[in-house]
């Protein structure tokens, strides 16, 4: 029986989107044929002449997106252009890559992405107009329905980025055994890049004008229980940025891993809603939890939100338990209980 | 209605029956009381983090703000320098293949690496030119910890009761520049300077000592001074306002946090994170940080092995648990390996990665990573009766926004 990833593993519409950035914010929309449990991914990639750039936020409507791979940087992208004056020709700049996803959770036709980098990044007192943004984004589509994806923490992260001599190769080495992976890789060499036969091309080679050259390609290969190695060689002199990463499903009828069951909220649930804060309860004296019960944290400007839970049974002796992950300045001081005593 | 109160800090005792107050990723602030508001005090979110920077290697080892004003730092085997703009430059390599904690220190001229091994390097701070501790005494044998008192660095030296030091304002050694740890017979673990003395931390005592400008040796014992405490984990030990903080062990046993200050030893651990900790698999491998934001000053001590975090507020005096989750949803110990602050900012270093975070109050993610809060309420009981629970009000700030966030 072929993996279940290989199986439904296909490519919806995707494009590449470039920025020159002044402000350190852009966002596009795209189109993409999405259904239900889709995985969407997003890759950045950002130059500049002096200041690595920080991503502050990455955010679409209706998604989560969450960093998959740790950024790669490197200082050393060669700048054969210069901005137009002469001035920066033959000097080298800085560029970072990573690496996003989204689990789609309804079908979708489209979304606008928006992100902003730090304020050093836009202020380059070098040349402000000299740094580029580039979005790659891709959807895995035909995931199977129902199963989350979990990203595998044990797979590794593999970050290269090294000066590469003309045909000099960079190597990403992934070692996986999980049954049924689906490995990522962000690429983005200085020039045009060879990928060994079997990955598929999700999107890229778009090239990015003044700024340090970035061309980022989003590629992907579907894998049961092997280990695959990519050596993309480089035709220039300069550095080559890769980023790879792993995401790892269910197979068919197998149970997925991410349920907290009575212990806490779900994790998956906890990472995907962020505007919401758990209630549970322990009459058990602290030993085991309730189901979690979720409200909302109110919204923009729903000051006058009360937190309140209704109904919630008796117990002789009971331990309240609050959980939020919302990224949101909160405070909490306690609570209130109506309580009334029974008779035994 | 009836108020729960949220004063203190985590606290789950060895059985949960007595108390389940997990408190994670939430430090405590008290009110003043004269203020006279209802509640006296609140639970705000620990610091989120902002990647500032990305080291080729991970993890990153050690952090340090040089007396020039630049932040240094080793990521897997390489030194860097990294500048205002949060560039890293290499400067030079040191043992490979290594991953525990690194020590600098530096006399105002020269910064000096050490890395437990018997090697050590220096960095001249105004050319940040890189070379080997070069000793043609070999008197130098390598540390675990530099400090730097009155001109000195200072050196433990891994394996014996000795710590030795250089001459004074250079990285030179002179063969009779050393001294036993000697009230007690255990082995010198580490060593850190407070409030001008120098204090020897062996496996189970503890002594002071401090510069008494001796010819021969500028450095005596602090006569009549002697704490009956040593440490368990050698890179658990961190300073901050003339006091050192630690991992404890003594003749009599292990595991407790411990605060030295004015020849004085005070347990700052409590029950629930005693009993906490004797349940991890390791402790030797605890790391100590020290760092302040709105106020709080924190001891961050962090279990690799256990893959735990606790965070002590030497202000309030409470603990907290901290946590990362990844992209899974598990918890971890949170991603702070070291701590420096330089440029304005405290800044930490990945355990894992080559990445240095920044580390904001105002923001409320790990790095694009949510960040999970928890607290458990006290008990609820009623004379072993009944009660019918109507109704719960969190007291909880709603309707937030996320703020704009300098860089």
């Amino acid at each position: 029986m072929p993996s279940p990833i290989a199986a439904a593993f296909g490519l919806a519409p995707a494009r590449v989107g470039s920025h020159s950035l002044t402000d350190g914010v852009a966002s596009d929309s795209f189109g993409v044929n999405a259904d239900a449990d889709d995985v969407l991914l997003v890759g950045l990639a950002v130059s500049a002449l002096r200041s690595l750039p920080v991503l502050q936020s990455l955010t679409c409507p209706g998604l989560s997106f969450a960093r998959l791979a740790a950024p790669a940087q490197a200082t050393n992208m060669p700048y054969p252009g210069g901005a137009g004056d002469g001035s920066e020709a033959g000097t080298t700049g800085v560029a970072s890559l990573e690496l996003w996803w989204a689990r789609v959770p309804t079908a979708m036709t489209g979304a606008a992405v928006t992100y902003s980098l730090d304020a050093a990044f836009s202020s380059d007192p070098f040349n402000p107009n000299s740094q580029n943004a580039m979005l790659v984004w891709g959807c895995v589509s035909g995931c199977q329905a129902g199963d989350p994806w979990d990203v595998d923490p044990a797979l590794p992260v593999t970050i290269a980025s090294q000066v590469a001599a003309p045909g000099t190769a960079a190597t990403v080495s992934f070692a996986t055994a999980a049954p049924d992976t689906l490995l990522l890789l962000l690429a983005c060499p200085s020039g045009p890049g060879t990928l060994p036969a079997g990955w598929t091309s999700v999107v890229g080679g778009a090239m990015a004008g003044a700024a340090p050259q970035v061309t980022p390609s989003l590629y992907a290969l579907a894998a049961a229980g092997l280990v695959a190695g990519l050596t993309a060689s480089d035709g220039y002199v300069g550095a080559g940025l890769y980023i790879g990463a792993a995401l790892v499903g269910t197979p068919d009828g197998g149970s997925d891993d991410e349920g907290g069951g009575g212990s806490g909220p779900s994790q998956s649930t906890a990472t995907l809603q962020p505007d919401l804060v758990w209630l549970e309860w322990s009459d058990d004296r602290g030993h085991t939890w309730s189901n979690p019960v979720s409200i909302s944290l109110g919204g923009v400007g729903g000051y006058i939100t009360s937190l309140q839970w209704r109904r919630l049974g008796y117990a002789r002796d009971r331990v309240f338990r609050l959980t939020w992950s919302a990224a949101l300045p909160t405070a909490l001081q306690g609570a209130w209980i109506d309580v009334k005593p029974g008779s035994s | 209605m009836p108020r729960l109160q949220l004063t203190g800090g985590a606290y789950q005792a060895r059985n949960v029956i007595a108390s389940a107050q997990r408190c994670l990723n939430l430090y405590v602030e008290t009110m003043p009381q004269a203020v006279g508001e209802p509640s006296p005090a609140a639970l705000y979110p620990t610091a989120g983090l902002v990647r500032v920077a990305y080291l080729p290697q991970g993890p990153v080892r050690g952090l340090y703000r040089a007396t020039n004003d630049t932040l240094y730092a080793v990521g897997g085997s390489t030194l860097y320098a990294i500048s205002l703009a949060w560039l890293p430059v290499a400067l030079g390599s040191i043992t490979p293949g290594l991953t525990s904690p690194v020590s600098m220190s530096d006399n105002g001229n020269t910064l000096v690496l050490v890395d437990g091994t018997s090697n050590g390097w220096q960095v001249t701070l105004a050319t940040n030119a890189f070379a080997p501790v070069s000793d043609p005494t070999g008197s130098f044998r390598g540390a675990d910890r530099v400090d730097y008192l009155d001109t000195y660095l200072l050196f433990n030296v891994p394996g014996t009761p000795q710590f030795q030091t250089t001459q004074s304002l250079a990285v030179t050694f002179d063969s009779l520049y050393f001294a036993n740890k000697e009230s007690h017979s255990d082995l010198l673990v580490t060593l850190a300077v407070a409030k001008r003395e120098i204090w020897l931390i062996g496996e189970t005592t503890t002594e002071v000592w401090y510069n008494s400008g001796a010819a021969d040796f500028p450095f005596e014992s602090m006569p009549s001074v002697f704490v009956d405490h040593g440490t368990c984990a050698k890179y658990s030990v961190a300073a901050t306002d003339n006091a050192i903080y630690l991992l404890a062990a003594d003749r009599q046993g292990q595991g407790i946090v411990m605060q030295c200050a004015g020849y004085q030893s005070t347990r700052i651990s409590n029950y629930a994170l005693e009993t906490e900790l004797a349940g991890y698999p390791v402790i030797s491998d605890a790391i100590g940080m020290t760092y302040q934001y709105n106020g709080h000053v924190f001891y961050h001590l962090t279990f690799p092995a256990a893959d735990k975090t606790w965070l002590y507020d030497i202000t309030t005096g409470q603990w907290s648990e901290l946590a990362w989750l990844d992209a899974g949803g598990a918890e971890h110990r949170h991603r702070a390996n070291c701590a420096a602050s330089c440029y304005g900012r405290v800044v930490v270093g990945d355990w894992q990665s080559g990445a240095i975070y920044r580390l904001d109050p105002n923001v409320y993610t790990d790095d694009g990573q949510p960040i999970r809060r928890q607290r458990a309420f006290p008990h609820l009981v009623n004379d072993g009766k009944r009660l019918f629970y109507r109704q719960f009000i969190a007291d909880m700030d709603a309707g937030t926004v996320a703020p704009a966030v300098a860089g």
